[in-house]
C-alpha cells in the first residue's frame, strides 16, 4: 500500500470511528469521493502524499468533519462521547478481568491498594458492589484524563484505539525470530543461567528463584500462542478472524502469566559472595523485585486491553 | 494602510454559501464541482465546509441524490428536489429582505 493510499486510509479510518455505524458506510464513501475528485481535478497521475494532504486539508480533521454532520453537542460533542465510551469499554474490560484473575489465584494483598485487587467474596452483593465500584473507579479516571487532555485532544488519540489488528508478513517472520529466541534463552538452561547470573566469572550464580522457574510451562504456552498468531499472519497476509481469536488468547494467557509472576513470594534470588553482603544481596534482591513487578503490572493491563480489543474486534467483524 | 480584515468578507459570504449552492444544483452536480462552481462565483470555499451542508440539505429532502456508476470511480449527484425549489425560493427572499434592509441601513455610504 503506497503512503498516499495510507494516507487517505487512515484519515477513512479515523472518520469512520467518529461516526454512528449505521451512517459510517455511506458518510465514508461519499468523502473518499470527494478526495478523489480533488486528487483527479489537481492532475497528478500519481498523487504524492502532499497532494494527499492537500486534499485532506480541504476536508478538515475527521473529528471536526464529523462534528459538523452531527451537529455539536450542547456540552460533549459526538466524536468526544464516542472516544470516552470506547475507551472505557476497553479500560473497565481490562480492569474487571484483572480484578477476576486475582480472585481466581486467590491474591491476598491488592495490587494497586484501593484501585486494583481481588473482588469481595463475602457475599454475592459483596462481589457485586466490587464490580461495580470498578466502573466508577475507571469512569473516574477516564473522566479526569480527558479533562486533562482537553476535549479537542481526546477525539484525536481515538484512532489510536482502533480495533484493527496490524501486521505485515515481515512482521511476522521478524516476530517469529524475536519469540524464538526468548524460548531458547529461557528454555536452555545454560543461556538462562548464563544470562541471569551474577558474580565474578569462576563465581557466578543463577538469580531466578525456583518459584519463578516452576512458571515456565505457562511462559512456553504464551509464547506458543503468539508464534501460532505470527504463523497464521504469515499464511494468511493480514488480519484474520482466527488469528485474531488466537492473539486474543495469547494476550489473555500473556496476562494471567504477568500476574501469576506478581504473585509470586520471590522472583530473583541474589547470593551472599565476597563482593556482596547479606545485607546488600537483600536489598538488591527487593530492588529486581520491585522493577519487575512494575513491568508485570504494566504488561497485564497492556495484555488485557489487547485482549478486550481482539474480542470487540471479532464481534465487529462478525456482525 | 490596509485595514480590511478578509475573514469580515469570508463570513459575509458565507452566509449566503447555503442559497448560491442551491441555485447551482438545478442541474445535477458531483461535489466537487460544486466547490469549483462556487470558487469561480466569488464563494471560494472548500469540501469540509460545503460537505456537510449537502449532507444536511439531503436529509432535509431539499436535495436528491444519485451514484454514478458507470464511470471507474463512481461518484455522486445532488440536485435539487421540489422541496428544494421551495426552500430556494424561500431563502432567495430572506435574501432580498435582507439585502434591502442593508441597503437601506447604509443610506448613502458608498
Amino acid at each position: 500500500m503506497s503512503a498516499p493510499v495510507r494516507t487517505v486510509d487512515d484519515y477513512l479510518s479515523r472518520l469512520r470511528d467518529v461516526l454512528p455505524p449505521g451512517r459510517a458506510d455511506s458518510v465514508v464513501a461519499e468523502v473518499n469521493s470527494l478526495i478523489q475528485d480533488r486528487l483527479e481535478d489537481q492532475g497528478a497521475e500519481k498523487p504524492t502524499v502532499e497532494d494527499t494532504q492537500r486534499a485532506l486539508d480541504a476536508l478538515g480533521p475527521p473529528e471536526a468533519l464529523a462534528s459538523a454532520l452531527l451537529g455539536g453537542g450542547t456540552h460533549v460533542d459526538y466524536a468526544t462521547q464516542r472516544a470516552f465510551t470506547r475507551m472505557l469499554a476497553v479500560v473497565f474490560a481490562g480492569h474487571l478481568l484483572l480484578a477476576i484473575v486475582l480472585t481466581a489465584i486467590d491474591a491476598g494483598a491488592a495490587l494497586v491498594p484501593g484501585l486494583i485487587g481481588a473482588l469481595p467474596r463475602s457475599s454475592l452483593w459483596s462481589t457485586v458492589c466490587g464490580i461495580v465500584g470498578i466502573f466508577f473507579v475507571d469512569v473516574g479516571f477516564l473522566g479526569v484524563t480527558f479533562l486533562l487532555l482537553g476535549r479537542q485532544r481526546v477525539p484525536e488519540i481515538l484512532h489510536r484505539f482502533r480495533l484493527e489488528m496490524p501486521g505485515t508478513r515481515r512482521d511476522a517472520v521478524l516476530s517469529l525470530v524475536l519469540l524464538a529466541l526468548i524460548a531458547v534463552i529461557f528454555n536452555v538452561s545454560g543461556f538462562r543461567d548464563a544470562l541471569f547470573a551474577v558474580g565474578r566469572p569462576e563465581t557466578r550464580a543463577p538469580i531466578l528463584s525456583p518459584e519463578l522457574l516452576a512458571l515456565l510451562p505457562v511462559a512456553n504456552v504464551v509464547l506458543l500462542l503468539f508464534a501460532l498468531r505470527h504463523v497464521l499472519l504469515l499464511i494468511a497476509g493480514g488480519e484474520r478472524v482466527s488469528g485474531l481469536a488466537v492473539d486474543g488468547f495469547a494476550s489473555l494467557g500473556g496476562a494471567v502469566l504477568a500476574v501469576l509472576v506478581m504473585t509470586r513470594d520471590q522472583l530473583v534470588r541474589i547470593p551472599v559472595s565476597t563482593s556482596l553482603s547479606q545485607h546488600q544481596a537483600e536489598v538488591f534482591s527487593d530492588l529486581l523485585f520491585r522493577v519487575m513487578l512494575v513491568v508485570c503490572f504494566v504488561a497485564a493491563l497492556l495484555l488485557v486491553t489487547r485482549f478486550v480489543k481482539r474480542v470487540l474486534r471479532i464481534r465487529q467483524l462478525a456482525s | 494602510m490596509d485595514v480590511r480584515d478578509p475573514r469580515t468578507e469570508a463570513e459575509l459570504r458565507r452566509g449566503v454559501l447555503q442559497l448560491v449552492a442551491l441555485a447551482l444544483l438545478e442541474q445535477p452536480r458531483y461535489g466537487y464541482e460544486l466547490v469549483r462552481l462556487l470558487g469561480e462565483a466569488g464563494f471560494d470555499t472548500e469540501e469540509g465546509t460545503l460537505y456537510p451542508i449537502l449532507r444536511r440539505f439531503e436529509d432535509q429532502g431539499a436535495l436528491e441524490s444519485t451514484w454514478d456508476t458507470s464511470r471507474t470511480r463512481p461518484r455522486k449527484y445532488y440536485r435539487l428536489s421540489d422541496d428544494g425549489r421551495r426552500v430556494r425560493q424561500e431563502l432567495t427572499d430572506a435574501w432580498r429582505r435582507v439585502r434591502d434592509a442593508t441597503d437601506a441601513a447604509l443610506g448613502d455610504v458608498t
